[in-house]
């Protein structure tokens, strides 16, 4: 292996904890000893990446408390040493990390919450897409309607909380005591996404919106939307709740393209 | 001119190898773009809003590689604005694991999108065995890693179509392997490779203390000709020992520094670079305007000197 080589590997070895013979390859200057000038590095890795998961799970952090964020801290970063060229990437396997690993695990509000954070950074920074307004509609002629296909703007997300996850962020971002973990007797379908102004919003969906909208991602037509609709309504009434669903998604600034 | 006599002098530049990738440095050279600024995140507001009189802002290309939202947005309207430069953090030059073509391929693309007047990074490896240590870690000034970087400066600028920058990373410790100093081998890898520098005179100022060498050996023996851009930042002092810290004022000693850097190179695109604990807009501006007012007095005083040096020769 070549010298240059062996001394990289040996960098990152140490920064990551690991045996390596470092040491040997630094030239001894005083007064400052070999340990002290590897330490700077060390500490900087470590700071650098637990300033990241700070930053970008906030609220996480004030639920865990100062002593279980110093726990996870670490350990996250040596299971998930980053493989990215940017920091925005490096808290993704948080999550995972949160279901996979005691005590963590046993609170399975965490990783949802976790998940929560990073889906509100995903719609924060996602590709932009101009909306459809209603006059679209117009456009559509009478028997395309069935056929035709929604595709959502890149910086909607879905988000399936099956705890109190979204109410607890909300408690905590206002500084407030959240509520005592509690699972959700239904699974509730929240939609985010960044307004005009590229603010992230987001809301949670009534039971038949959330499917219409898991359908509309799988590519469903709006022949399919109402077919699904008659599992919540009446054959009289599905069309028009189809409509107004459509008409709201176009209203919050959802639909960056209606295909026919 | 003459289609047969263009011809002529392209055949003419082409026997004497001079490509165009020369021209293009010659073109980059001319482009003094004069006192900049790093452009963070607090400050947009404030920049779109006032258009402060800065010359210039910096940009971080990793931070801008999504696909769109506020920072893609206030970087699009600042752009109109005032001229852009990016500089990035991962490109990881240094290191022995192959170079990361996804990341060159974002930074073409945000370059095409940003059209920056130039690129840089950093000498340094940021990523080895797949992992990034997101920290700049310094290379040893052998002739094996020379030969490394200058092979992969070449491939990045046939990449990305441009020269790029490279900027002298601060360093904490020193290699049993080191052939060379670090200016030689900064030297040379700028020489062989044909890309420019930017040069941080913090960086060397803090390397200066932690290896004990006097920076103006560093500041003298940098070829002028390759010194496209100036970085200035502030650092923490901890006696012994400095780390760059990018979170406090400039320095004294590194004003100074500064001061006889322009002495030695003539005016050079300089900029502020604050990465943590941002102050108000005001207060990097007023750090600028003492930037401006020491590269002017600097001049002005290289320049009494050299015409002091004509009298003498007259004499």
């Amino acid at each position: 292996m070549s010298d240059l080589k062996t001394i990289q590997q040996d960098f990152m070895a140490f920064l990551q904890g690991k045996p390596s013979q470092m040491t040997k390859h630094i030239k001894s200057q005083q007064p400052v000893a070999t340990s002290t000038r590897l330490g700077i590095y060390q500490n900087a890795y470590i700071s650098r990446l637990r300033e990241t998961i700070d930053s970008d799970h906030p609220i996480l952090g004030s639920y865990l408390g100062d002593d279980l964020f110093d726990q996870m801290v670490p350990a996250y970063i040596e299971q998930y040493p980053s493989s990215y060229p940017s920091l925005r990437d490096f808290c993704q396997h948080i999550p995972q990390f949160l279901r996979d690993n005691a005590p963590f695990s046993e609170h399975p509000i965490l990783a949802e919450l976790a998940a929560f954070e990073q889906i509100l950074i995903n719609a924060f920074d996602a590709a932009d897409a101009t909306a459809v307004g209603p006059e679209k509609l117009g456009t559509i002629p009478p028997q395309s309607w069935p056929t035709m296909k929604l595709r959502f703007r890149p910086c909607v997300q879905r988000f399936g909380a099956h705890w109190n996850c979204v109410q607890s962020w909300q408690m905590l971002k206002q500084e407030k005591q959240p509520p005592p973990p509690q699972q959700l007797t239904t699974p509730t379908l929240w939609i985010l996404w960044r307004n005009p102004e590229r603010l992230t919003e987001f809301r949670s969906m009534e039971p038949d919106e959330a499917m219409l909208l898991d359908l509309a991602l799988k590519g469903g037509d709006f022949a399919d939307m109402c077919d699904a609709l008659l599992n919540f309504h009446g054959e009289d009434e599905v069309a028009m709740r189809a409509l107004t669903i459509l008409q709201q998604w176009i209203e919050l600034g959802l639909i960056g393209d209606i295909r026919f | 001119m003459h289609m047969e006599v263009l011809i002529r002098a392209m055949h003419g530049a082409i026997a004497e190898g001079r490509g165009f990738l020369r021209v293009n440095e010659y073109d980059m050279k001319k482009q003094n773009l004069g006192f900049g600024l790093g452009l963070r995140t607090d400050h947009f507001h404030h920049v779109i809003e006032h258009k402060p009189k800065v010359d210039w802002f910096e940009v971080i290309s990793e931070n801008f590689m999504v696909g769109g939202g506020k920072p893609r947005h206030y970087l699009e309207t600042i752009r109109q604005d005032y001229p852009i430069v990016m500089h990035g953090v991962s490109m990881s030059i240094g290191s022995t694991d192959p170079l990361n073509m996804d990341y060159l391929k974002s930074l073409r693309t945000l370059a095409a999108e940003i059209q920056p007047a130039w690129i840089s990074d950093h000498l340094c490896f940021t990523t080895i065995g797949g992992v990034n240590s997101h920290d700049l870690l310094p290379m040893p000034y052998t002739e094996e890693a020379l030969k490394h970087v200058v092979e992969r400066i070449k491939q990045v600028q046939d990449f990305l179509g441009r020269q790029m920058l490279l900027e002298n990373a601060s360093s904490y410790l020193t290699y049993q392997s080191d052939e060379m100093s670090e200016w030689e081998f900064i030297n040379q890898i700028c020489q062989q490779a044909d890309c420019l520098m930017l040069f941080d005179v913090n960086n060397i100022y803090v390397s200066a203390r932690n290896h004990g060498f006097d920076p103006m050996e560093y500041v003298q023996a940098v070829d002028p000709n390759r010194v496209q851009q100036i970085h200035l930042a502030g650092h923490t002092d901890y006696g012994d020992y400095v780390i760059d810290t990018h979170d406090q004022a400039v320095r004294d000693p590194v004003w100074q520094l500064y001061k006889e850097t322009i002495k030695l190179m003539g005016p050079v695109s300089t900029m502020i670079e604050r990465d943590d604990n941002i102050p108000p807009f005001a207060e990097l501006e007023k750090e600028l305007d003492h930037a401006r007012a020491l590269s002017h007095s600097a001049l002005t005083e290289s320049n009494r000197e050299q015409s002091r040096g004509q009298y003498q020769c007259l004499i």
